[in-house]
């Protein structure tokens, strides 16, 4: 299991990419993270939504409310641009801790 | 059955009880519990079981619905408009205050000294302040208080080196200055005395009576009930009484008209009732009578008088374009032209201003014994210190509990609580703490009230303040003390990093660095009180028990009545005639009075005549046998000698040394020249009397010279038997009736009135044992907090320690040890500080007992005993608490 710490920092640029594929709802996103992650990434459930809802009040993210051809009502989270951007952001950061721990545990050649 | 329908219902219910869900959000939540089982349902999970393991994933609710909150303000600015926001903000302060209290609740024993020491120290706090406030109001109730002044006089020698200082003044000097320096817009005189007023039968002694100028009412704020201000005190034989008189002698009938008798053969007409002047007045007149009464009295001569005759009170109303300074620089040559010293001392007049009369003036002869400000700074520290001690410990307990709240600032923390969220937490808390302990600390307050209020005075009761000073006084120290003590662990405990406290604990040991720091300052804090206890204690007892040079028992004073001045000599046959009275003498002063009379001598010395101006005290043949005071060269007034009625004179050691005779035996049959104005009587010295206290012992033994002169007498001063004091008192009583049938008899003893001298000493020194040993109880109770906290946590390693077999003993040696260091440090620091403390106090005594080495060293021990009393408790109980017990825990 992932140390608190480390998922708090890494829910916002998983969030993004994963609306990133497309609008989904809150179970779909949770599901989408766990099987992702084959279960090391959890986190409470309830926990989900205020980032969701923060993440809105950021301006990264829209929601609207349909009802499902199940007839269930549903909240539906989709990226705005500046989610867009802030993502691109996220992901040159990440990849860039990733390059740097790559190098160091030897998992891709050294350009010399 | 398994209800799917009803359990979310319930589930949704609960969540919906707590603040930081709206609607929406709660429906959202639905459907996200409702996908988790459906989609667990296609895999095979039964619906009751797919419904707890969502619930479970769901998270704590209470945790949940905290980060929701968190989002509440940003919802705000892009959605629902700010008073829901501010709504959710406010259920979120419930919130807290919610949680705070939990966790108070959870740590009873914590909070319980937390608040017993604030509320201790609170009290303390307040009762100090309604003092301090109660001391700087003086005066300042008069609309004019910033421009009235007083014009006070100081004499000094050729050197410079001041011999007098008087609060009162000659009489034309006010009038000149109103007529004269166009800075005065008017002057006003206040002469005190006591006299008998009587209506009919009513017949009393009243001390409080004041003549003053007709501008009285112009110059000071002291409302009219009844009468007109401009006219009541212009004429002659006029009164203003008080209200509380006018009930006195007049009792529910108008008094406006009615006459009063004043010494038993002058009749004032009534013509206004005003207002007493409030308790923070350095004057309070009972009567008023118009200062063209008293010019009745006075010859010309002294009416022109500008030397002597420094009987009146003298105030001045500045016009507001005119500044003190100014004035000040132009009255040596206002005085100078109306009036050129005698002999060599030079005067001066000082302006003084009125709202600084109380805590800055202590002249001779002023109207009431005032306060004084160093008294105010010494108590403005002891308050804030006792505070400072009440907030270590909140510091310190908090701190210390960092172990146990570090995991739960990491949690939140990791889970995105800002830290400002926590500080407002932990903010919270502590004000929850301030404000309860202001409760009990407003109950300890109205306990301490009576005997407060006795070591003060009476004067500064609940009923002084007003509800907005209590408000506005308790608000504010609320807030300060919240900030104070809240401040430190806020900011300490929110900056845990969460990963680091999630790993291992944090929090530190006993040593670590600021929690010994505040507890030696705290102690030092004690410490250093209780020395200044120690000394003040032991300067007052000082002062107490001196010997005076005179032997002060069994000594009473009682006034002379005119019939017995003028055949004193069988006055004081008929009284000695008594068995119960061993003695009999009279004088004008008697020892505990100020020596307010000064007067010019010339002496002979080497052969000169040399100039000096002494204190002086008219007394009767006997009044060196009757006090008993020593002679160190000649003799004594002896009534077989006719010309020692005319042309003796005794002078004190101090007067010998001032004229510069080498020794007393020097002085003797040396001529000896005393000089009051239009008064000269030449003789010589006769004898020089070992120096005794005359005053108190504030004062330098002032140098004084003793003459006889019957038709100054005013006391007369009895020996009594030691053992015959009723039959003494009740003898005095009846003879006393013999001459003045119609006056009351009063008396005092000279061992009394010289304890009085030390009266405010006493207060200050017994509120000040008060302060400190509270001080130290609340460190103390600190102290055993974190004695407990610190036990408990080592509680494991002490089991350990005692199945490898360590004693118990040893054990409590171990844990006692490591609490003495902080006292041990507290104490070196406190001694110097406490050394300069103490010295600067003892300064204003002019004779005063050493702050010794051994005083220091006691209350340094006095401190470690009462922490290692403290301490062990705690460690002893966990000494011998069973291993396997405190091994099992956990």
């Amino acid at each position: 299991m992932l140390p608190k710490v480390l998922v708090a920092a890494s829910v916002r640029p998983i969030m993004l990419s994963v609306l990133s594929e497309g609008e989904a709802y809150g179970y779909a996103i949770v599901q989408r993270i766990h099987n992702l992650s084959g279960g090391t990434i959890q986190w409470s459930d309830g926990t989900l939504y205020p980032v969701l809802h923060r993440l809105e009040s950021d301006g990264l993210v829209s929601s609207s409310w349909r009802v499902a051809d199940s007839g269930r009502k549903r909240k539906y989270y989709r990226l705005t641009t500046g989610g867009e951007k802030a993502l691109e952001v996220e992901r040159r950061q990440w990849l860039d801790v990733h390059a740097v721990l790559a190098k160091l545990w030897g998992l891709e050649p050294q350009i010399a | 059955m398994f209800n799917l329908d009803k359990a979310i219902a319930h589930w949704l219910k609960g969540l919906s009880q707590r603040s930081g869900f709206r609607q929406e959000d709660l429906e959202e939540l639905e459907t996200h519990i409702r996908d988790y089982v459906e989609a667990e349902q296609l895999a095979g999970v039964s619906e009751k079981e797919a419904f707890q393991a969502g619930i479970r994933r769901f998270g704590d609710p209470e945790f949940v619905a905290s980060e929701y909150q968190k989002t509440a303000w940003s919802k705000a600015r892009t959605r629902e408009g700010l008073f829901s926001a501010a709504l959710a903000e406010l259920s979120m302060v419930a919130s807290y205050g919610q949680v705070g209290l939990r966790n108070l609740f959870r740590q009873r024993a914590y909070a319980s000294i937390n608040i017993l020491g604030l509320a201790v120290g609170l009290a303390c706090c307040l009762l100090i302040a309604m003092y301090v406030r109660f001391e700087l109001s003086f005066d300042r109730h008069h609309e004019h208080a910033d421009r009235i002044y007083r014009v006070a006089r100081e004499w000094v020698d050729e050197n410079r080196t001041p011999v007098l200082a008087l609060a009162r003044i000659s009489m034309p000097i006010g009038p000149a200055m109103e007529k004269e320096l166009p800075e005065v817009e008017k002057a006003v005189r206040l002469l005190q005395f006591d006299a008998p007023m009587a209506v009919d039968d009513l017949r009393f002694i009243e001390w409080d009576v004041f003549a003053a100028d007709s501008g009285f009412f112009d110059v000071f704020t002291a409302p009219l009930l009844q009468g007109d201000a401009r006219t009541a005190l212009t004429s002659p034989n006029t009164v203003v009484v008080t209200e509380d008189m006018s009930k006195k002698y007049f009792g529910s009938a108008d008094p406006m008209g009615r006459t009063l008798l004043i010494f038993d053969n002058l009749e004032l007409t009534v013509t206004g009732v005003m207002a007493s002047q409030p308790a923070a007045s350095h004057f309070h007149p009972d009567f008023l009578v118009s200062f063209r009464t008293t010019e009745a009295w006075t010859s010309e001569s002294d009416r022109g008088e500008w030397g002597q005759y420094n009987n009146y009170g003298t105030y001045i109303l500045l016009s507001p374009s005119a500044d003190a300074g100014v004035l000040q620089t132009k009255l040596p040559a206002f005085l100078r032209s109306h009036y050129r010293p005698r002999n060599n001392t030079e005067d001066a007049l000082l302006l003084q201003p009125l709202t600084s009369i109380h805590l800055e003036s202590s002249l001779d002869a002023e109207f009431e014994a005032n306060g004084n400000r160093s008294y105010v700074i010494l108590f403005v520290a002891v308050g804030f210190l006792i505070l400072v001690i009440a907030c270590f410990n909140f510091i310190n307990l908090a701190t210390a509990r960092s172990a146990q709240r570090g995991k739960e600032v990491g949690m939140r923390k990791a889970l995105g609580a800002s830290r400002g969220r926590l500080i407002a937490q932990f903010l919270g808390e502590s004000t929850i703490l301030t404000l309860s302990a202001l409760v009990a600390a407003i109950a300890l307050m109205w306990l301490a009230m009576p005997e407060f209020s006795r070591l003060t005075g009476n004067r500064i009761t609940f009923a002084t303040l007003g509800i907005w000073d209590v408000a506005i006084g308790a608000l504010s120290v609320v807030i300060v003390v919240s900030l104070l003590a809240g401040a430190y662990p806020a900011v300490f405990l929110s900056r845990f990093q969460p990963v680091a406290v999630l790993r291992r604990s944090v929090g530190g040991s006993w040593r670590s660095g600021i929690r010994s720091l505040l507890v030696v300052t705290q102690f030092a804090i004690s410490i250093v009180l209780i020395i200044g206890m120690g000394v003040v204690l032991r300067q007052v007892s000082y002062v107490q028990n001196k010997d005076l040079g005179f032997e002060k028992d069994h000594l009473i004073v009682l006034p002379v009545a005119p019939e017995m001045q003028t055949d004193f000599e069988r006055y004081r046959r008929q009284l000695a005639s008594s068995p119960a009275i061993e003695s009999v003498t009279a004088s004008r002063l008697v020892p505990s009075r100020a020596l307010v009379d000064h007067v010019g001598v010339q002496a002979e010395v080497n052969g000169e005549m040399r100039h000096a101006s002494l204190a002086l005290n008219p007394v009767d043949h006997d009044f060196l046998d009757v006090y008993g005071m020593e002679l160190a060269a000649g003799r004594s007034f002896s009534k077989e000698i006719a010309s020692d009625s005319t042309e003796a004179f005794i002078i004190n050691e101090a007067a010998a040394e001032l004229l510069g005779w080498k020794s007393a035996d020097d002085a003797v049959d040396r001529r000896f020249i005393f000089e009051a104005s239009g008064f000269m009587r030449p003789g010589s010295v006769i004898g020089v009397v070992r120096d005794f206290h005359f005053e108190s012992l504030r004062n330098k033994i002032a140098p004084l010279v003793l003459f006889i002169m019957p038709e100054r007498y005013s006391r007369v001063t009895v020996r009594i038997a030691p053992s015959r004091l009723d039959e003494a008192m009740a003898f005095l009583e009846n003879r006393w009736a013999d001459y003045r049938p119609d006056f009351p008899f009063t008396y005092s003893f000279v061992d009394q009135d010289f304890g009085a001298l030390y009266e405010a000493d006493r207060k200050v020194g017994r509120l000040f044992s008060y302060f400190a040993v509270i001080a130290l109880i609340i460190a103390a109770l600190g102290l055993f907090g974190l004695a407990s906290f610190v036990a408990d946590r080592r509680r494991k390693e002490i089991g350990v320690r005692k199945v490898l077999g360590a004693s118990v003993s040893g054990i409590v040696k171990m844990l006692s040890l490591d609490f003495l260091r902080p006292v041990g440090m507290a104490f070196v620091v406190a001694c110097p500080v406490a050394f300069l403390i103490v010295r600067w106090w003892l300064d204003r005594f002019a004779y005063r007992v050493d702050p010794d080495l051994w005083l220091f060293a006691l209350a340094g021990v006095a401190v470690a005993l009462v922490a290692l009393a403290t301490v062990s408790v705690q460690s002893i109980r966990t000494a011998v608490s069973d291993p396997v017990v405190s091994l099992k825990y956990e």
